[in-house]
């Protein structure tokens, strides 16, 4: 199972596995740094998604008659809002 | 005839309270505001004109502080109060609890009615409202493109989550038509439809889509694939996976910032409400500030207090999240950690072990007992060599008596005790004859002085007994003549010479007494008669008592 098509709560899930056994007595050194790494990997891929989505603040565009306007495939035309940070 | 019933006037006045006050409770009048005076109390008192006719009215601190608009003399209002009989003047006035200018006050009217309708309808039951979303991928916002509030919004998303998509439906929030705008961006978000022709291989179709819509879409393949484990854990039964058509937005967020009761009205028509209630998809809303409550907020599904909660309400759960996550790395870093230290421990543990099992060791116990051994053969060595030398002393000392000086000294030394002893002996003898010869003076000393002595004390007596044989026989002397002069005296006193000179002495015969008187003597007794030489005896014969002279 690659950690890239966990949903977030599955990631969320083992994790906990992960921390438990990082937990445990018997757990080598080396099983040890293996499940940190991944881990670690799973936090980053989270706050990936998490965080590192794109922010993006679109503003529908109307006709007068107060009617968005769609494109030919049926999509609202939208423009991009500058935001500034 | 009965007497008629005479009441006091504290009696009408309750009467008339009692019946008149329930009556008039919870009304409504409009009227013109005069004779205003505010209080220092912050009490206001005013009358109400209308039609020749007046009012007086009272609104008390507490709502006169809640005004938004000050009253002053000539405002036509709408007052909401009860009226209350004030027995000390025996005057009625208005207690007034709610009270707005006459325009606004025909809207609180209108409010009113409508929100009865809608709670009637049921609008605004809990069990009708439906749950926040999650996760929330994309927000519709329905407010002013241009106001502070969308910034509120932006600026608290950024905060917390970072990344988010916002579609901001742009719409007027106040004034003619603004209601209506509002109601139709509802309808609207619910009718935009994103459509995913293969959820799971969207990478052919991009090329004849639109850029927003390829961005949207390259959005969506991210939330599809939490969709495919949250919503869709099997495919949709019908296995039609091309027709799969989302909402475009999770949430819709109904905002405007804070006004004037006009300014909100827009949020508190019915057709806005109505729209919220048809919308599929979850609404929160926030419009104003905490004490602005409109119909708006009773019907969406969840009320914030301002822009800003909501925009915390909405991106909790990844709040939440990005704290999770947080919290998983310490914990995962914490535990790896305290494994490395722990095996940091074992190997230095295994160093120090190894230290001294280090072959060094050994040697250095060779070099202690080596430095042993040398202390020891140094401390042999010291003791032998000091037994020769005492030995070697000692025959030093042997042979040195035998030498030729030790004898010349010895005879020399000899013969100076001799002198020595000689010289003793010598001095001895002297001073034991100077002792006899001091002896010998002394008893002499003695014996001459004795001698001496003796002389002088004889000396002494001769002369004593000199003087005492003079003295004795001066004294003899006197008493030879003493005694010649006392035997001569004796002579003449001699009985004898008595007789000589003529007496007798006459005795009774044959006894030796003395006849002294004529008494003693009888006639014819024999009597002896002693004269100087001689003795005659004769008898009695008579007696004559005679005195001789």
């Amino acid at each position: 199972m690659t950690s890239k098509k966990l949903s977030f709560e599955q990631a969320f899930q083992r994790l906990e596995a992960i921390l438990e056994r990082l937990n445990a007595q018997d757990i080598t050194l080396e099983e040890s740094l293996r499940l940190f790494e991944e881990a670690n990997a799973l936090i980053v891929l989270c706050h990936q998604q998490l965080h590192d989505a794109e922010k993006r603040i679109e503003i529908l565009t109307k006709n007068r008659e107060g009617e968005i306007e769609q494109t030919a495939s049926k999509a609202p035309k939208t423009t991009l809002m500058d935001i500034g940070e | 005839m009965s007497s008629p019933i005479v009441l006091t006037v504290s009696e009408l006045t309750f009467a008339i309270k009692s019946q008149l006050e329930p009556l008039f409770r919870q009304i409504w009048v409009r009227g013109e505001v005069s004779n205003l005076k505010q209080q220092s109390s912050g009490h206001v008192y005013f009358s109400l004109k209308e039609g020749g006719c007046q009012l007086s009215a009272v609104l008390f601190r507490s709502q006169a502080r809640s005004l938004t608009h000050p009253l002053k003399d000539g405002d036509t209002v709408v007052a909401q109060g009860e009226i209350n009989i004030y027995p000390p003047r025996g005057s009625y006035q208005l207690i007034v609890r709610e009270i707005s200018h006459v325009g606004l006050g025909e809207a609180l009217l209108k409010l009113q009615a409508l929100k009865k309708k809608l709670e009637q309808l049921g609008w605004f039951k809990k069990e009708r409202k439906k749950a926040l979303p999650s996760p929330i991928q994309c927000i519709g916002l329905v407010t002013s493109p241009t106001g502070a509030v969308l910034h509120d919004i932006v600026n608290v998303l950024s905060r917390r989550i970072g990344g988010f998509h916002l579609i901001v439906n742009p719409v007027r929030v106040q004034g003619e038509g603004a209601a209506q705008e509002i109601a139709r961006a509802v309808e609207q978000f619910n009718e935009l439809k994103t459509q995913v022709t293969h959820y799971s291989s969207l990478g052919g179709e991009r090329g004849e889509q639109d850029t927003s819509v390829v961005t949207k879409a390259r959005f969506f393949n991210l939330a599809e694939e939490q969709r495919e484990v949250d919503y869709f854990p099997q495919p949709p039964p019908n296995g039609n996976r091309a027709q799969l058509e989302f909402k475009i937005v999770d949430i819709i967020v109904i905002c405007r910032g804070g006004g004037s009761a006009e300014d909100l009205s827009a949020f508190n028509e019915e057709i806005v409400a109505a729209a919220c209630v048809k919308s599929s998809i979850p609404i929160v809303s926030a419009v104003g500030h905490e004490t602005d409550l409109t119909i708006t907020d009773l019907v969406a599904d969840l009320r914030a207090p301002t822009p800003s909660a909501a925009a915390e309400l909405i991106s909790h759960e990844k709040f939440q999240q990005r704290e999770r996550l947080f919290l998983f790395l310490e914990n995962a870093k914490r535990l790896l950690f305290t494994r490395l230290s722990n095996c940091k421990e074992g190997l230095s543990l295994f160093a120090k072990r190894l230290s001294h099992a280090h072959p060094k060791r050994k040697v250095e116990t060779f070099f202690q007992q080596l430095d042993d051994i040398e202390t020891n053969f140094r401390a042999a060595l010291y003791r032998l060599f000091h037994l020769r030398k005492n030995l070697l002393s000692q025959v030093t000392k042997r042979v040195q008596q035998f030498a030729p000086t030790a004898k010349l000294a010895k005879q020399g030394s000899q013969l100076t005790f001799y002198e020595k002893a000689l010289r003793e002996r010598g001095l001895r003898l002297v001073q034991q004859r100077c002792t006899a010869l001091s002896y010998h003076k002394e008893r002499l000393d003695e014996r001459l002085l004795t001698r001496f002595s003796l002389c002088k004390q004889r000396m002494k007596e001769k002369n004593w007994r000199e003087r005492t044989h003079t003295r004795v026989c001066t004294i003899v002397g006197k008493l030879k003549s003493q005694m010649e002069a006392i035997s001569s005296h004796l002579k003449t006193l001699h009985p004898q010479r008595t007789l000589e000179r003529g007496y007798a002495i006459v005795c009774r015969e044959n006894s030796h007494d003395v006849v002294r008187s004529i008494e003693n003597v009888e006639s014819g007794d024999s009597i002896q008669i002693r004269v100087a030489d001689g003795t005659m005896h004769g008898t009695i014969n008579t007696k004559n008592t005679e005195k001789l002279l």
